[in-house]
């Protein structure tokens, strides 16, 4: 089979001629070919470069190439510097970003070439560019996936971390639970389909007030973190103690969707508190009896020392007690106080002076040896008060005030 | 009107003066006045003031009965107040409101033997 007659090319069809490359440069959309003049201006336009660029011939022809640029990009005097390079170099490449007729941006690749004549005088430059937009969003996005996927990886971790330390429970806006954790399965001793669905009502102890729940709501509902301490019952009926972070997530019209509530038991640290505290009043109770020894003679020893609290205890027991029992003699018994500072003494003599305003008397006993050290180093004057070493010596005091003697059986002293 | 809230008792040569529950300092003020021109008028041995229904004590309060205190003694009277409640007392020595010169009673009775038994009751025997 000969096609040698039809395939072999005739002159006429050779390529190669000028308006061959004319028809080249103008048949190629996707690169912009243009030439610009030696200062910069467009000489050439075609229409890859119309596609790329947005601009027709006859808009562009003639003006500076700097409007293809960013104006803070222009303002540096980049392309200025793009065309000194290309001239001395004879090309020049970048990668950057270029703006279109309709102000948007696109990635571009752009080459420069020096065009010399013969002589080697600059005739001008040869600009291709192409949109590599594309391609830039392509690798920004698998960019961003190494970051998403590292960053879920991370929170993964984190939610381990998170979930080996505290009790974790989700919620919907309405409080339906969304999710729990194993924590929170092995503290509440419910299993996770009992609880899933559920609002947390079916923890509630009972414990806390209508104010207390509706105060943690609001302040949720307002996207607001809410702490606290909560008392919750188990399914078994026991009860324990949570500290609470109860954290809203929002969605886009900043409403709350969600509600994370991470906890800490503490029961135990509650349970301390509450013997602590119950110790502490019973310390209060026992330190500080009054009692009648004689008929119009009370005494109230003291035990450890006195602070202005203790005292305004002290004060309102011995005076409603001075008053009931119409005493006028109230012993006040320092030995079990181990130090006696200026507060201290200060506290007793305003004690003192509140018993003398209701008519009766103090003596001070059990006044040891290094207490009456310590007062007469310390300059706090006790003259106008009556104070004995030991209680007998007191009692003895109180006796003679009430005109009465202590006798013995066989008629001596 | 304050002059009617205060009546001074003569109980042989001891006066005995009931303060009302709530003195303000018009009534403060009419209670030296007359008590001063009853200690003129009997020459009485003392002044017993009974305060036990007094609910409050301020700084007016204080210092009036303090004078009124110094002035029976300089007319040669002693004054013992009387029936002072705890927690007034609590109040006032927290505020600092102590009346120095007085001698003080647990009730009426008591303060009466202060002033006419031969042993006041001092309390250094």
């Amino acid at each position: 089979m000969n096609t040698a007659n039809t395939a072999s090319p005739s002159p006429a069809t050779v390529l190669g001629s000028e308006e061959d490359f004319r028809l080249l440069v103008e048949s190629v959309t996707d690169y912009a070919i243009i030439m610009l003049g030696p200062d910069g201006h467009v000489a050439t336009w075609n229409p890859g470069a119309e596609r790329v660029k947005g601009y027709r011939a006859e808009e562009i022809i003639g003006k500076h190439f700097s409007c293809f640029y960013p104006p803070e990009v222009v303002q540096r005097g980049f392309a200025e510097h793009e065309l000194k390079v290309a001239a001395k170099e004879g090309r020049f490449e970048d990668e950057g970003w270029r703006v279109r007729k309709d102000g948007t941006q696109f990635w571009a690749n752009v080459v420069i070439t020096a065009m010399r004549g013969k002589d080697g005088t600059l005739r001008g430059f040869g600009k291709l560019t192409r949109d590599l937009t594309e391609r830039k969003q392509a690798q920004e996005q698998i960019k961003e996936n190494a970051q998403i996927k590292a960053a879920l990886k991370e929170v993964g971790d984190l939610k381990l971390a998170l979930d080996a330390h505290a009790i974790v429970a989700i919620t919907d806006a309405q409080g339906k639970i969304t999710f729990v954790n194993d924590k929170f399965c092995a503290i509440s001793k419910y299993s996770r389909p009992e609880l899933i669905g559920q609002d947390h009502r079916i923890i509630n102890s009972g414990h806390h007030s209508k104010e207390f729940i509706h105060d943690l709501w609001t302040t949720i509902a307002r996207g607001q973190i809410w702490k606290g301490e909560i008392k919750n019952k188990a399914k078994d009926g026991s009860f324990y103690w949570v500290d609470t972070t109860i954290v809203p997530l929002m969605n886009e019209q900043g409403k709350p969707c969600q509600y994370v509530a991470i906890r800490a038991e503490i029961t135990a640290r509650k349970q301390a508190e509450d013997r602590i505290q119950q110790q502490g009043k019973e310390i209060m109770e026992l330190s500080m009896p009054v009692m009648q020894v004689w008929k119009g003679v009370v005494v109230a020893p003291l035990i450890g020392s006195l602070d202005s609290q203790r005292t305004q205890k002290f004060m309102e027991r011995l005076l409603n007690y001075i008053v009931d029992t119409n005493s006028p003699v109230a012993l006040v018994d320092i030995t079990g106080v181990p130090t006696i500072d200026t507060q201290t003494a200060q506290h007793l003599v305003e004690t003192i002076s509140a018993v003398r305003l209701l008519g009766a008397q103090v003596v001070l006993t059990g006044v040891r040896p290094a207490i009456a050290q310590t007062l007469v180093h310390l300059g706090i004057n006790l003259t106008d008060i009556v104070t004995r070493s030991s209680l007998a010596a007191g009692l003895q005091v109180a006796l003679d005030i009430l005109h009465l003697k202590v006798v013995s059986k066989n008629g001596s002293h | 009107m304050a002059l009617e809230k205060i009546s001074v008792i003569r109980l042989r040569d001891v006066l005995l003066v009931t303060v009302p529950s709530e003195p303000d300092d018009e009534t403060v003020c009419a209670l030296q006045e007359q008590v001063l021109a009853a200690m003129a008028r009997h020459e009485s041995k003392g002044l017993v003031l009974d305060i036990s229904t007094v609910q409050t004590l301020d700084s007016y309060f204080a210092r009036t009965v303090s004078e009124t205190v110094q002035m029976v003694s300089l007319m040669g009277g002693r004054t013992v107040l009387a029936g002072m409640r705890a927690p007034v007392a609590v109040t006032a020595t927290q505020l600092g409101l102590t009346i120095p010169s007085a001698l003080t009673a647990l009730d009426v009775d008591r303060a009466f033997d202060m002033l006419t038994l031969p042993h006041p009751g001092e309390p250094h025997v």
